[in-house]
């Protein structure tokens, strides 16, 4: 009998649980994290979701779907847990999907940013790391977004996508960050996200009760860090050329000017690009090849004939020409910042490894920027679209 | 209740507790440990370990093959008298008693750190322990039979992650192959092989109890051959996969291998049942140990009941594991610089001392004859 008590006893106890657990209503999930430098301080912003908005029970539809949180303290902790003093619950960041950094920390360096999040057992490694470009990390997760609820979820969907089908934007996690910021011979880019238009706007809900909303984000361009550190941004052919090299590069277009201001339109399909290096008479040497295919999207430019086999030849030839055009652009810029970001380095510490660790200390100052670059791009057209000459009259 | 001599375990239960002990902790720690001095070429460190893992098994199994039905412990007192033999046994017990530490240390702060942050390390410990003991008290064979059952959910969870890693592979990880240089590599296979092969002298502790009518130097060299197998398949997947600057800062990249498994979309955040993985093979190893050194302890002192051992041994293990490993820093210095020369000398120089008077004293015999 005592022993069945006993037995019983002990099955209550085993029945409390978890000792670390933690309800979903105990618990503020966190979809976007912001970073600014403030007089000094961390100025961390957490966007969380407002569950019972998203519900698709129950709507209220007279509260924002997100709510942002801000602590400041001279470390990263210290700011999140700061911002408990406002947050009715203690943050979760499993579920983080971008995290923003103001361009100023990146000026300043990602190395504690980077540590605090590696460090921390909540975060995991599959979320977006993105720069702020021009406005403050807070004021981008401050944005209404038209179309997805979660504005968190709008700004990566729109990454993913512009990366696959528009060129100049790199979606990068955590686990690549750590990576480009350990290894030698590769530096880290980050794409950055900059708001356009009203910038008072995009706080108020009015900003999606219009057709066109009148306070937007838009990725633009590249930010180059060398070591830890931003130290300029890629325009957009500079930014194409760098996701054309790293073999980031899925879809992007292409314009051919043919007299004034006609251009051919051009759809990259497909693009794979290899890195190869050579040693000649003890210097480094970079091939970069590119392999595209492609379509024929706008035709503005009556002179050229579709029909015409030698006139694809000559447009691919254009083409891969602008193609180059955009790498040797990125490789120069990468050249005058002394700054590896193509991974040129990498990719020889792995072909001459002997070679490589002789170099690698002065590799971004001494070595890279005289590396001779070849390219060999070839380019395809594939398609006209569904049809050939159009028998539109050109005037 | 049968006496202790009838108890019996079949080859095949032997070989998967030998299994599950190669893996034991090392998938949990080791990659990081093997990345810290060999990089991309981890990979190769286990590779070597497991080499050197495979001797370590035939020295297991030489010993094996001779102690004929006895203990470690009691062979040793037969042959050495009761002083010297029984000092020899204390060593071995020494040795057990110090990898359970090591063990339970791994697992508290795995469960604190990644899983249950606000969760004291003593709760985990207490209940950890208890689980041990009460498996230990239902005999080797219950727990060997438990063993049998969880090893093919080892087996499926841990195909169910190769499998679905394979995707994310990067075969360039890899490269430069070799390059890190042979002391380097030497550096990381030291602790691998340590950790994984020479702690396994705990099966000597197994062997009078397995019911096999030829040799045991096949069961255990198939043990240490797949234990050995999947452990570099882990650090393959670790090195491809994560490549070796996160495999080297993350302390425990196996759960972050778990973190990146994502099969469109919706099959994701799978770490919590990954980490059953790595539960099986660290409770089955401490258990081992902990068969070893209770058993062990009360055949040196000529008990006739070793179960009011249970938990006071329990007790001692618990409060040294938090006393000898403070945090985690002191805990990963032990482990990297001192434990694999403490793994050598007792889980190597010991046994091949114990096989040098198995031989003498068979030889011996022999003339005597």
């Amino acid at each position: 009998m005592l022993s069945k008590l006993t037995i019983l006893a002990l099955c209550l106890l085993m029945l409390t649980g978890c000792w670390s657990r933690r309800e979903l209503n105990d618990i503020l999930v966190v979809l976007g994290a912001g970073i600014d430098w403030e007089e000094g301080e961390y100025l961390v912003s957490f966007q969380v979701v407002n569950p019972s908005e998203i519900s698709t029970q129950r709507k209220s539809a007279d509260r924002p779907p997100v709510t942002l949180y801000q602590g400041k303290g001279k470390t990263l902790f210290e700011a999140a847990r700061s911002l408990t003093a406002e947050a009715p619950r203690k943050v979760y960041m499993g579920h983080l999907q971008l995290y923003v950094l103001s361009e100023e920390i990146a000026r300043r360096g990602l190395n504690d940013v980077v540590d605090n999040m590696l460090r921390d057992n909540e975060f995991r490694m599959d979320f977006n790391l993105v720069v702020a470009k021009g406005t403050s990390a807070s004021d981008i997760l401050k944005l209404y977004t038209p179309l997805e609820k979660l504005p968190t979820n709008n700004m990566l969907q729109s990454l993913e996508t512009s990366e696959k089908s528009w060129a100049p934007s790199v979606s990068i996690m955590l686990d690549e960050v750590l990576d480009k910021l350990s290894n030698d011979g590769t530096e880290l880019a980050l794409t950055g996200i900059q708001l356009i238009g009203d910038p008072n706007m995009g706080e108020s809900k009015k900003n999606v009760e219009v057709y066109h909303p009148p306070s937007r984000f838009r990725y633009t361009g590249i930010a180059a860090f060398k070591g830890d550190k931003l130290v300029s941004w890629l325009n957009e052919n500079e930014s194409k050329g760098y996701t054309d090299i790293t073999d980031n590069l899925d879809s992007t277009s292409i314009e051919l000017a043919c007299g004034e201001r006609d251009y051919m339109g051009i759809e990259i399909i497909s693009s794979n690009a290899k890195i190869e290096t050579k040693l000649r008479s003890g210097k480094p040497e970079v091939a970069v090849s590119i392999r595209s295919e492609a379509n024929i999207v706008d035709r503005s430019c009556k002179s050229v004939d579709l029909t015409d086999p030698e006139a694809i030849k000559r447009l691919e030839e254009e083409a891969a020409k602008q193609l180059r055009s955009h790498a040797e652009a990125a490789v120069k810029k990468a050249k005058r910042l002394k700054s590896d970001i193509l991974g040129f380095g990498n990719q020889l510490g792995k072909d001459y490894p002997e070679y490589w660790k002789t170099v690698k200390d002065s590799w971004n100052e001494r070595y890279f920027p005289q590396t001779e670059v070849t390219y060999n791009i070839k380019l395809m057209i594939r398609k006209t679209g569904t049809t050939g000459n159009s028998t539109l009259k050109h005037s | 209740m049968k006496g202790k001599a009838d108890v019996k375990i079949s080859v095949r239960q032997f070989t998967i507790l030998v299994i599950l002990g190669v893996i034991g902790d090392s998938i949990l720690i080791l990659p990081t440990i093997t990345a810290t001095s060999a990089k991309q070429d981890a990979w190769l460190s286990m590779l070597l370990a497991m080499l050197l893992g495979m001797g370590a098994g035939w020295l297991f199994a030489s010993i094996a093959d001779r102690l004929r039905g006895e203990s470690p412990v009691t062979a040793m007192q037969a042959r050495l008298g009761a002083w010297a033999g029984g000092a020899a046994g204390l060593l071995l017990l020494f040795n057990f008693f110090m990898c359970v530490l090591t063990l339970l240390s791994e697992m508290s702060q795995f469960m604190t750190t990644q899983l249950m942050p606000e969760t004291p390390v003593n709760a985990i410990l207490i209940v950890f322990l208890a689980v041990v003991i009460v498996a230990y008290r239902y005999g080797l064979e219950a727990f060997a039979r438990m063993s049998e059952l969880l090893f093919p959910v080892f087996a499926l969870l841990l195909v169910f992650l190769v499998v679905f890693l394979i995707p994310q592979v990067k075969i360039e990880n890899l490269q430069p192959i070799g390059r890190t240089g042979f002391f380097s590599i030497w550096e990381g296979a030291l602790p691998s092989f340590a950790a994984g092969f020479a702690e396994m002298v705990v099966l000597l502790m197994l062997v009078p109890h397995v019911a096999a009518k030829g040799k045991l130097r096949r069961p255990i060299l198939t043990g240490f051959a797949v234990g050995g197998a999947m452990m570099l398949a882990v650090v393959l997947l670790c090195v491809t996969v994560l490549g070796p600057s996160l495999m080297e800062t993350k302390y425990y990249p196996t759960f972050v291998l778990a973190q990146k498994i994502t099969v469109g979309d919706f099959l994701e955040r799978l770490e919590a049942i990954m980490a059953f993985l790595w539960i099986i093979t660290v409770f089955n190893k401490v258990l081992l140990l902990y068969y070893g050194l209770t058993t062990g302890l009360s055949q040196l002192l000529k008990l006739r009941e070793d179960r009011m051992l249970t938990i006071p041994l329990g007790m001692i293990l618990l409060v040294c594991t938090v006393i000898g490993t403070p945090n985690i820093t002191v805990y990963n210095e032990i482990i990297v610089n001192d434990y694999p020369w403490f793994d050598m000398t007792f889980g190597l120089a010991l046994p091949a001392l114990l096989l040098a008077l198995l031989l003498v004293k068979r030889s011996r015999k022999m003339s005597g004859e």
